[in-house]
């Protein structure tokens, strides 16, 4: 993409380039990482991005796909990919029918148990594990998409290898980190962020103490997503785990459980008291007010503050979860397609999802996505035009896949680790922790749960 | 020309028999009992397409070990329900079940029957204090409920910002963070929406009750208390009996109020039923597990319904 001049730069963001554009062009903090400076205009990306599109070796006249495809709520990412589909099936002589529903997880499952009603699904998590029975065998495009973009994150096989083979292309994931107000943890000794937990309650005792807005990192059965990310992470980085690897033997009744559960007693202690009560958005919107100084989230706070509240945005960035005793793990989202095996257009939908993950349409959906989108493969780490590498503010999410797991880690990911994650065990167990229940009864509880799901 | 007179004559005749006596599909329809069952064929098709087998099917996977995508899965007999019975969670939802309803039954009854003798009273502006007071009923509950998501939100509750206000709280109200304001909060929604049900229905009780009782009533000396009690309520019972019993089956399957305002949280402190046996079965991909909850309480509603049809024949 040609790096547009000062004076393009302006025009466009007059035609409603908004803040991507303002972050591109953010200054750098003094101390932050040089980074490769090039500006997006996310129109002219959403509009014009497939030019550059491989001329089509194979068309499908007359074949109709149909797409389950989650809704973002960034409407140009949804905007985007309708242009992308439209070009492929005019491209191809075919016709694709996309549903962007922010139900796509229900529907995709109703697809499955009836064996209709669908071409390609978009999957969430683990569910490549859960349907793979109902899934086509995507491995000669994993393995080519492997050997020509620097390979796959060890994440990316956690997700869609199944019995060795890979029932999904691990598209992207969404990068969670802290977003915090630079202006209020430079007051209390941490203008880049906390590097451990101990750090980081350090800092939240600090603001406490000086009456700035505390932190406030939402562990809630009506933040299912955030909550997750934060618990799972920090019960993993304090060498805790729910099951072992063999998948079958809960492990949670650990000393590194109780030690993740006491910190997070302490830290609840110096946090907003509302953490249990967020919704997915409730954390967001504090955040926005100026009600907490921090919080874990995806870049959702920044894309809206760019557009919303840009002193916001100028007094905002974000640093990775911290490390623990057990080092840096974290949680990720996974966001995958697949191929249902009962499709029968199946050649022309593998040909939809190999076409999806090339670069002139993946790329522009990560810059688009503003790392809710960030690609599973090597290659995009380092691509000049990635958002982790334009906005200082967004470098620390970088090749965070890289310590990514997902729920029931160390163990395979599985149906069972689905289901105790739809549970929400672990989540309720640092809930009921900070509502004040013991610490030996929290872990009783949530063990005698995870039995009832993997060795029932 | 007798010799063609005669035909049609002939042909009259016939044309007339055939309009008294139709044949084939006109004469099956014009047979009330046919045509009766004709068109409950359609009511019949969608009860047994929509409930019937969904129904028959989740009955037939709670004695199974089905999951979610799997063609195999094997009969485990009563084993859901053992597991179930010991499983923590659930027996949590059980108790949440019957908080969620009793409350919210009992309040929408008392509340009902104000309502009712409230608008019964009115001689101005009747019509349009009815329709006003229908709007929870009426209105999408999903649209309601976000409304009301708001009204509970942790730092915008405009609830708690009135009660601020006026210097009556200092603290916010952790409304879906705290187990017992949570479950507070689902019920008075429940409520909410339900109160304007039970009020159409008492005061069309109301209206039946002969004016010539209360007057006899005023004559023998009945202050307004006894006159409620022994004209008004024994009249509208029956039907007050009627609107509780269904009342009680449709609000312990509810699921949309929970589902939005808590997902069951804080720590499943307000899952019912309905919301655990969608998180186990959809979001947990465990299917017969979520049927064995769904159908857990199958035999009591059996029961509910049975002292309901019971009811209504002796009336």
């Amino acid at each position: 993409m040609r790096p547009l001049s000062r004076r393009e730069f302006l025009r466009l963001s007059a035609l409603g380039g908004a803040g991507l554009l303002a972050a591109a062009c953010a200054p750098a903090p003094a101390g932050a990482p040089q980074v490769v400076k090039e500006t997006v205009e996310v129109e002219k990306i959403v509009e014009k991005v497939v030019t550059a599109t491989p001329v089509p070796v194979q068309k499908f006249p007359g074949v109709k796909l149909e797409m389950i495809m989650r809704r973002s709520f960034i409407p140009e990412m949804n905007k985007l990919q309708e242009n992308q589909l439209a070009q492929w099936a005019a491209e191809h002589e075919a016709e694709i029918e996309a549903n962007f529903a922010r139900e796509w997880r229900e529907m995709t499952a109703a697809a499955v148990e009836a064996g209709a009603g669908g071409d390609i699904a978009e999957l969430f998590q683990n569910t490549a594990h859960v349907y793979a029975e109902k899934l086509a065998d995507l491995s000669d495009i994993a393995e080519d998409l492997g050997n020509r973009y620097g390979g796959w994150y060890d994440a990316a096989y956690q997700c869609a290898v199944v019995d060795g083979v890979w029932r999904a292309i691990p598209r992207a994931y969404t990068a969670h980190a802290i977003n915090y107000r630079v202006d209020y943890f430079t007051e209390v000794g941490y203008p880049d962020g906390c590097e451990t937990y101990e750090e980081y309650l350090d800092a939240a005792t600090k603001l406490k103490e000086r009456g700035l807005p505390p932190v406030g990192n939402t562990v809630s059965q009506t933040g299912p997503n955030d909550s997750a990310s934060w618990c799972y992470s920090i019960l993993w980085s304090f060498g805790g785990r729910e099951v072992e690897e063999d998948g079958k033997t809960v492990a949670i009744n650990t000393a590194e459980t109780r030690a993740a559960l006491k910190y997070i007693k302490q830290l609840a202690e110096v946090s907003s008291p509302d953490i249990t009560g967020y919704d997915e958005g409730g954390n967001n919107r504090a955040f926005l007010a100026g009600e907490i100084s921090a919080t874990q989230n995806a870049t959702s706070i920044y894309w809206v503050a760019q557009r919303q509240a840009p002193e916001v945005a100028e007094n905002m960035s974000h640093f990775r979860y911290p490390a623990g005793p057990a080092g840096h793990q974290q949680f990720i989202e996974m966001n995958l397609l697949a191929v249902f095996d009962f499709s029968p257009n199946k050649e022309a939908a593998k040909a939809v999802v190999a076409w999806l993950m090339e670069e002139p349409q993946l790329s522009p959906l990560a810059q688009v996505g503003l790392t809710f989108y960030t690609p599973m493969l090597y290659y995009y780490d380092d691509l000049p035009n990635m958002p982790w590498n334009i906005d200082p503010k967004l470098a620390p999410l970088k090749g965070l896949a890289k310590t990514g797991h997902l729920a029931g880690w160390p163990g395979p990911a599985s149906r069972q680790s689905g289901e105790a994650y739809a549970n929400q065990t672990i989540v309720n167990m640092f809930a009921s922790v900070i509502a004040g229940e013991d610490i030996e009864t929290a872990v009783k509880r949530a063990e005698d749960e995870l039995k009832a799901v993997y060795e029932a | 020309m007798p010799m063609s007179a005669t035909p049609v004559s002939t042909s009259l005749d016939k044309d007339r028999v055939s309009a008294r006596r139709p044949g084939g599909l006109a004469a099956f329809i014009e047979n009330e009992a046919n045509l009766g069952y004709l068109l409950l064929i359609p009511t019949v098709v969608i009860v047994l397409g929509l409930i019937g087998y969904p129904f028959l099917l989740a009955m037939y996977y709670s004695f199974t070990d089905k999951v979610m995508a799997k063609s195999e899965f094997s009969f485990v007999g009563l084993k859901n329900y053992i597991n179930l019975a010991n499983d923590p969670v659930f027996r949590k939802t059980i108790l949440n079940t019957f908080n969620y309803t009793v409350t919210a039954v009992f309040f929408k009854i008392l509340l009902g029957l104000f309502m009712a003798l409230t608008l019964h009273a009115l001689t101005v502006g009747r019509k349009f204090f009815r329709a006003a007071f229908l709007l929870p009923w009426v209105v999408p509950s999903s649209l309601s409920v976000l409304a009301w998501l708001w009204m509970f939100d942790p730092q915008f509750s405009i609830i708690t910002y009135f009660l601020r206000s006026l210097g009556l709280i200092e603290e916010r109200i952790p409304w879906f963070g705290d187990p017992t304001l949570a479950m507070a909060a689902v019920q008075t929604v429940n409520i909410w929406r339900g109160v304007p049900f039970f009020a159409m229905i008492i005061l069309a009780g109301l209206v039946t009750v002969p004016q010539e009782l209360y007057d006899a009533a005023t004559v023998d000396g009945a202050n307004s208390i006894q006159r409620f009690r022994f004209v008004t309520f024994p009249h509208i019972l029956p039907i007050l009996m009627v609107a509780s019993l269904f009342s009680f089956i449709q609000t312990m399957g509810d699921f949309q109020i929970v589902w939005i305002l808590t997902h069951g949280g804080p720590i499943n402190s307000t899952h019912l039923i309905a919301t655990l046996a969608f998180r186990t079965a959809i979001q947990g991909s465990n299917l017969a597990k979520g049927s064995a909850i769904a159908l857990f309480l199958f035999p009591f509603l059996i029961l509910i319904i049975a002292l309901q049809l019971r009811y209504l024949r002796r009336e």
